[in-house]
């Protein structure tokens, strides 16, 4: 159907080398550790192949099975699924180096199936088309994360991975019984066909069915209040998974609640609820990250924070607020996926995740340093960095219409940013200007991890000092949101 | 007309050293006589300042300790040619009475690092006293000059001795003020019960201790400039300058012979006492004249 | 043309790029390059004297246009930025080559080149973002210059740039405010809607920016950052934070009060005392109130920085006193002290600095007689004080001349009460330092310290050089600032190259009468001095201790406590700290949000589960009642 790429190759390629690495891990295991990057630079080719005809058309739409849409399950690529899934692949072939220096625990070759598995899951979530195989991919993503914040097996590990794993599958069933409420409703799958079909829908109807998915994606999302597991699971899993979790998983699966939310659910009631909870989120997020002594919790909460601030954005239901919140998603899935990385190769090296630990780690780590410097600046939304310009977005969206509740809002965003900047300030301070504790000998991050941490901060330097074709295409993206051209063009298309 | 004016500028701080000197000398015998002495010659302070110039063994602690009496007489010298006296107005037009607030600072400045430099510490306790004491009279001093300055609407303090003229003497038209102006003038000149600075049983004649020889001779000399620019401003201020020398003569006399008998009757402040004391009386009075002025 | 205002503002930014890659192959390359970036932008400026650029279009931010611009005002305030910043790094070459860590020394002229770099932006700006971009880039660049002092100054920086950011979101919230409004935030767009807008959004507005400004500018209540940031921050560090950067704080307002809105609007919004609008009223209030507060603490410091920081407290109220008052006179005089406050504490910094890099410390009570030691430090550091004190012939005496007499003029006397009260106390810490430092007996250790190099006397001398120069000749300066005011639409006011004729305030002012009669009457002096008898130099130990032998190993000197007595007159004003209110305040969020975020997030799965219940059972309860809950 596509003459260039195909978008199915996003899921297929990887899922052939989920299969891979199960296969060569018995007799030929030395290999293992390259087969994701290979996966995911195959998709970044892919991606890259896409991005001419995304762009220009405004969507492609690949078909399985040989039917037509609404039987076939179709993979639907937009400009908004082309940034998630290029943030996906991304981060995934960045992790992927980062692994090959980072992991050296066994199993081995379960981790890179679980990892690849979990990339394959983020991006599958991101491009499909179909209301079920979002929930195959929320499953396939969720098992796989299980495992893998369970890797460690210490204590910590394995009860934190079970508490994901009760709530994530709680998630999971939420999921899928109101996606059955919907398909019961209209007797179809296809998203562009729901959300036709869902029009002659009151309400009332929609609305238990929107809650169980609300709770399913809010649960996976990290929204408050069902984000309690994130806190254990991020800090618990190895540090290129947390990079992963926190930076796209997450965010995918805030990506799917925003697509549903946008084609069939589109109620000014259901987004005035949305804008408490993204306003709640963040507060508790950055409220609990200030508290936090151990880095990767702090990590964490503020994961949370921001997932609420992009939520929050997205809540407006306005153009500019579509485009704040997808500005912020890049910021936040790249920054937050750097400052993980980073903190990672440093806990490597000095084998702690105390945030007091990390003291004078500036001048033995003088890259790490600099590059958790330059992502917590952008997370705190500090000039030049683009966490700046999409935070000035934010803002500027919320206050389009300035009334009482807009602008107390905004007082908290603000109020919630001092705080955020009050414990990077705390952890940049300490790492650089922090007197050690003893003579400590560390050396620089391993290759592998210099490599990858450095290829993602370069990037957002990159983005930071040249946001326009990110600011121009994230308003495109909006105004695909704000006049529903999902629907038109998968029409056009044939997505249907 | 130039040479008026260089006249006038050369005749000027002589006058007003003379001036100066005559009360330092009116006040010995007036003192002595309430003390019921007999008191020293009346030329006794001329032959002081003559001795005490021309000693041979002077001492010096650096080139500061030195310059200090030297930029304290230049700035009393300076002081001088911008009060007005007599219808004589030389530098009055350069610098309002604002600029002549702090004009009249440079003086003080000199002889405080002169005295620091002296690595005494009697003279640096003696000049943290000074300093701190005018600190106290600031207060109400600046509160009459704005009220003066209000009332006559403008800085020049030429215009506001002109606007006295005929006997309308701020005195009568602002009395709380003329007080109030009498006693800060009293409190710069640094006599009992302000006489905390040099203090002789405290701290030695504070900033003065190290000073001997001609250093003390210009700071005598000093001294008598003091004296006619405290009185000479609070004339111009209060008692409407006066059309000649003579009357000014009288003028200032008459407020220094007052002043004489409050120094023979008090004892010392404490400094903080000294500082409450002007931030309380003078300060409450010298506003409420403030807002008299402010409401006419 | 239009390409150099991008260059000017892209000079320092590159060259601190360079510095710190320079600083990789050699330091000297490093110095070097920082030297030639940062007299590069002083001298770029030279082409912008009296030009008014109405603004280039640098950049589009989400439909509004990023502008440049440039007028005499801003030429003021980037002559101040520039050549600070030039002067501050000559002085560091020296200072700084104690510090050890070469990676810290390439990092600090990196930061400063950078803080100088978004200085000029925050001066070129033509429209909130662009200002408010280079405003934040400043907040976090001077943060690291700060903490470069070492480990006391953590925390001041930690104060520093959490109050910075504080006060620059209320900004952001202002400028959003706006944004909503006009769609563009292009200063004249503003303006044209703030025209239009109510009294109660332009209130809002004015407040909002002006905390942002008063944060940085560290008007009382908000300096509580300054007096520790800027003594604990590095030596040449200092007269950048007290000289220039708090002076952004004061361009930003006056921008906004004049560039923005104008007194006439603002007098039509809100009610006038003592015809001046409340709001402006208030700032004055303010900036008065920091005057007399700051200088009393000033007099109580022992430690030369903390004072001279409490010091800039002080100035910088007058220079918000001026900028507040509206009238030709008040703002002209605001101005120039911002730029005699930035040479003369910059000048006073440099000095101190100076002093502990010969003795390593800045406890008062520990220096004292180095004039014989360092006498070139010392004539430098007098030039400061007088001019600082407000005292002729220098020029800080001129611009708090203005001041007094533009307050005179709008007969606010209160006002005009506490600026006098500030200038006279004033005298009390200026006195301090010099004899603290320089006066007073030397002790035995500093017997063999020395003036300092030439590199970094020589921005102690320009900056002592351009204290007289301004104060004889003040016009020169008043040429700059008259023109620039006209351009944000004040009448001219009347100046001569030596002062001000009769006319322009209650009195005339000719500088150069006092300084010529000054100059006369020292000699005049002088030479009677030399006629008498020649004076023999004694040591310090010859000396009048009622009869006791004063020896080296006795202290002989008083210098600590220098004021107790005047601190136990003001102790009641003493007692109050705003600092304590806002660290109990912060103590108990801290408190509170600790005990319920760790009742919220407790670890335990069952907790977690119940409040999916919860969730779930709210939207039941939302469908049950027919999704009419408001």
């Amino acid at each position: 159907m596509v003459g260039g790429a195909h978008p199915i190759l996003l899921i297929a390629v990887p899922l052939f080398f989920v299969f891979l690495i199960v296969f060569f891990s018995s007799f030929f295991k030395g290999i293992v550790k390259y087969l994701p990057i290979i996966a995911f630079g195959i998709n970044l080719i892919v991606i890259y192949q896409l991005i001419p005809e995304v762009l220009g058309k405004g969507m492609v739409i690949s078909t399985t099975a040989g039917f037509k849409p609404p039987l076939a399950i179709d993979i639907v690529v937009d400009r908004l699924s082309l940034i998630l899934a290029a943030i996906g692949s991304v981060l995934g072939f960045l992790v992927a180096i980062y692994n090959v220096s980072y992991i050296d625990e066994e199993p081995q070759e379960r981790y890179y199936a679980l990892f690849t598995l979990l990339v394959t899951g983020i991006i599958w979530m991101v491009v499909t088309g179909d209301i079920f195989n979002l929930f195959v991919a929320f499953e396939v993503t969720s098992i796989a994360a299980f495992g893998l914040v369970g890797f460690h097996r210490d204590q910590g590990a394995v009860e934190a991975g079970f508490k994901y794993l009760v709530m994530g599958s709680i998630g999971g069933g939420m999921l899928l019984v109101g996606i059955i409420m919907l398909y019961a409703a209209t007797g179809t799958l296809n998203m562009v066909d729901l959300a036709q079909k869902s029009v002659h829908l009151t309400f009332g109807q929609k609305f238990l069915a929107y809650s169980m998915i609300f709770i399913g994606l809010g649960i996976e999302g990290a929204l408050f209040p069902l984000n309690a597991w994130l806190p254990d699971a991020h800090p618990a899993a190895p540090s290129s998974v947390s990079a992963i979790l926190s930076g796209i998983m997450t965010t995918a699966a805030i990506y799917a609640l925003y697509r549903l939310t946008n084609l069939m659910f589109d109620y000014k009631q259901i987004y005035t609820i949305l804008l408490f909870f993204g306003l709640l989120t963040l507060i508790f997020g950055e409220v609990s990250a200030y508290f936090q002594q151990d880095i990767k919790r702090m990590l964490a909460y503020s994961t949370i924070g921001q997932t609420g601030l992009f939520f929050f954005a997205f809540a407006l239901d306005s153009a500019n607020g579509f485009q704040g919140s997808i500005m912020q998603i890049i910021n936040h899935s790249v920054s937050k996926a750097l400052l993980f990385l980073v903190t990672g190769g440093m806990i490597l090296r000095i084998g702690s995740r105390k945030i007091e630990d990390f003291a004078g780690l500036g001048r033995k780590m003088k890259f790490s340093s600099f590059f958790l410097a330059i992502g917590a600046f952008s997370l705190m939304g500090l000039p030049p960095f683009f966490g700046f310009w999409s935070k000035l977005k934010i803002i500027f969206a919320a206050l389009q219409n300035p009334n009482f509740f807009m602008v107390a809002s905004v007082v908290i965003i603000l109020l919630m940013s001092v705080v955020e900047g009050a414990y990077f300030f705390k952890l940049l301070q300490n790492m650089y200007f922090g007197k050690p504790a003893e003579n400590l000998q560390i050396s620089e991050a391993p290759a592998g991890i210099l490599i990858s941490f450095t290829i993602l901060g370069l990037i957002l330097i990159f983005i930071s000092v040249y946001p326009t074709p990110i600011i121009n295409l994230t308003h495109q993206v909006a105004n695909d949101l704000m006049s529903k051209s999902y629907i038109n063009i998968a029409l056009r298309l044939g997505g249907l | 007309m130039v040479i008026d004016k260089i006249f006038f500028t050369i005749i000027t701080p002589i006058f007003a050293f003379a001036v100066g000197l005559s009360f330092m000398m009116i006040k010995l015998k007036v003192s002595a006589r309430i003390e019921r002495r007999y008191g020293p010659p009346i030329i006794q302070p001329i032959y002081n300042i003559l001795k005490l110039l021309l000693k041979e063994e002077n001492i010096s602690h650096g080139v500061i300790f030195s310059l200090g009496p030297v930029i304290a007489l230049a700035g009393s010298i300076l002081t001088v040619l911008f009060i007005p006296y007599a219808g004589i107005k030389l530098f009055t037009g350069s610098g309002d009475l604002i600029a002549l607030m702090y004009i009249m600072v440079i003086g003080s400045l000199g002889m405080a690092l002169g005295a620091g430099e002296s690595a005494n510490p009697n003279a640096s306790i003696g000049i943290s006293r000074a300093l701190t004491l005018m600190l106290g009279y600031d207060l109400p001093f600046v509160i009459i000059i704005i009220s003066v300055v209000l009332y006559y609407h403008t800085t020049n303090l030429a215009d506001i001795v002109a606007a006295q003229a005929h006997g309308h003497w701020t005195l009568w038209s602002l009395p709380l003020s003329a007080i109030v102006g009498f006693v800060v003038a009293y409190g710069a000149l640094g006599e009992h019960p302000f006489d905390i600075i040099t203090a002789p049983h405290e701290v030695a004649t504070g900033p003065m201790v190290e000073y001997g020889g001609k250093h003390l001779g210009f700071l005598v000399i000093n001294h008598a400039f003091h004296i006619y620019i405290e009185i000479a401003l609070f004339v111009d201020l209060f008692l409407g300058g006066a059309t000649n020398v003579l009357w000014f003569y009288v003028k200032m006399f008459a407020v220094f012979f007052i002043m004489m008998l409050f120094d023979e009757v008090y004892p010392r402040f404490k400094i903080d006492d000294a500082v409450r004391f002007f931030w309380k009386w003078p300060t409450i009075v010298a506003l409420i004249s403030l807002i008299i002025v402010l409401v006419k | 043309m239009n390409a150099s205002l991008e260059l000017l503002l892209a000079t320092p930014f590159i060259g601190g790029l360079l510095a710190f890659i320079g600083g990789k192959v050699h330091r000297w390359i490093r110095n070097l390059i920082a030297i030639i970036f940062s007299f590069a932008t002083a001298f770029e400026i030279i082409g912008y004297y009296n030009v008014t650029i109405k603004g280039i279009v640098w950049g589009k931010l989400f439909g509004s246009d990023l502008i440049l611009q440039t007028n005499p005002i801003t030429w003021l305030f980037l002559f101040i930025v520039t050549s600070a910043s030039f002067l501050i790094v000559l002085f560091s070459i020296d200072d700084m080559r104690k510090e050890e860590d070469e990676l810290k020394l390439d990092a600090y002229y990196m930061y400063l080149l950078f803080v100088e770099g978004a200085m000029v932006g925050i001066v070129l700006a033509g429209d909130l973002i662009t200002f408010f971009m280079f405003w934040e880039i400043m907040s976090w660049t001077s943060y690291f210059l700060i903490i470069h002092g070492g480990k006391r100054s953590m925390a001041a920086g930690y104060k520093y740039i959490i109050m910075s950011v504080i006060g620059a979101y209320a900004m952001f919230l202002a400028m959003a405010m706006l944004y909503a409004k006009a769609h563009s935030l292009v200063y004249t767009d503003v303006a044209n809607v703030l025209l239009h807008s109510s009294p109660a959004f332009v209130i809002w507005t004015i407040v909002l920016l002006a905390i942002g400004f008063f944060v940085k500018a560290a008007v009382m209540p908000l300096h509580t950052w300054l007096p520790d940031a800027h003594s604990e921050a590095p030596s040449p560090v200092s007269p950048l934070l007290s000289g220039v950067l708090i002076k952004m704080g004061a361009y930003g307002l006056f921008v906004v009060l004049y560039g923005l809105i104008s007194v006439k609007l603002a007098g039509s919004l809100m009610p006038s005392v003592f015809s001046t609008p409340l709001l402006l009223y208030i700032i004055q209030w303010l900036a008065a109130l920091s005057i007399v507060l700051a200088t009393f603490l000033a007099i109580m410091q022992e430690d030369a920085k903390r004072l001279l920081a409490y010091s800039s407290i002080s100035q910088i109220g007058y220079v918000v006193l001026g900028i507040a008052t509206g009238t030709s006179l008040g703002v002209a005089g605001g101005l120039f002290h911002a730029l005699n406050h930035a040479i003369f504490k910059g000048l006073l910094f440099l000095v101190v600095g100076a002093v502990i890099y010969r003795t390593g410390t800045r406890n008062l009570s520990e220096l004292g007689g180095l004039i014989k030691k360092m006498p070139f430090s010392f004539v430098a550091l007098l030039l400061g004080i007088i001019a600082l004190a407000g005292v002729p012939p220098l020029n800080g005496f001129v611009s708090k001349w203005m001041i007094y007499e533009a307050l005179l003029q709008k007969k606010e006397v209160f006002l005009l009460i506490m600026a006098f009260v500030g200038s006279t106390g004033a005298f009390l810490y200026v006195y301090r330092l010099v004899h603290s430092i320089f006066l007073g007996q030397l002790p035995k250790k500093y017997e063999n310290v020395k003036d300092v190099p030439i590199l970094m006397q020589i921005p102690i001398w320009v900056l002592a050089l351009l204290t007289i120069v301004l104060g004889i000749m003040p016009g020169l300066a008043m040429n700059v600032i008259v023109k620039g005011m006209a351009f944000f639409g004040f009448k001219p006011i009347a100046y001569n190259l030596f002062g001000f004729p009769q006319g322009t305030a209650m009195g005339a002012l000719t500088t150069i009468n006092i300084s010529a009669g000054l100059a006369i009457a020292f000699v005049v002096a002088w030479i009677l001095f030399i006629l008498f008898p020649k004076s023999r130099k004694v040591s310090q130990y010859d000396n009048y201790a009622a009869g006791q032998v004063v020896t080296e190993d006795l202290k002989y000197n008083y210098s600590y406590g220098f004021y107790m007595s005047f601190s136990r007159v003001i102790k009641p004003i003493l007692k109050w700290s705003i600092e304590r209110v806002y660290n109990y305040w912060v103590e108990a969020a801290k408190i509170f949000g600790d005990y319920y975020m760790r009742r919220i997030y407790t670890g335990n799965l069952e907790t977690y589960n119940a409040y999916i219940v919860i969730v779930i059972t709210l939207a039941a309860a939302f469908v049950l009642l027919g999704g009419k809950i408001w």
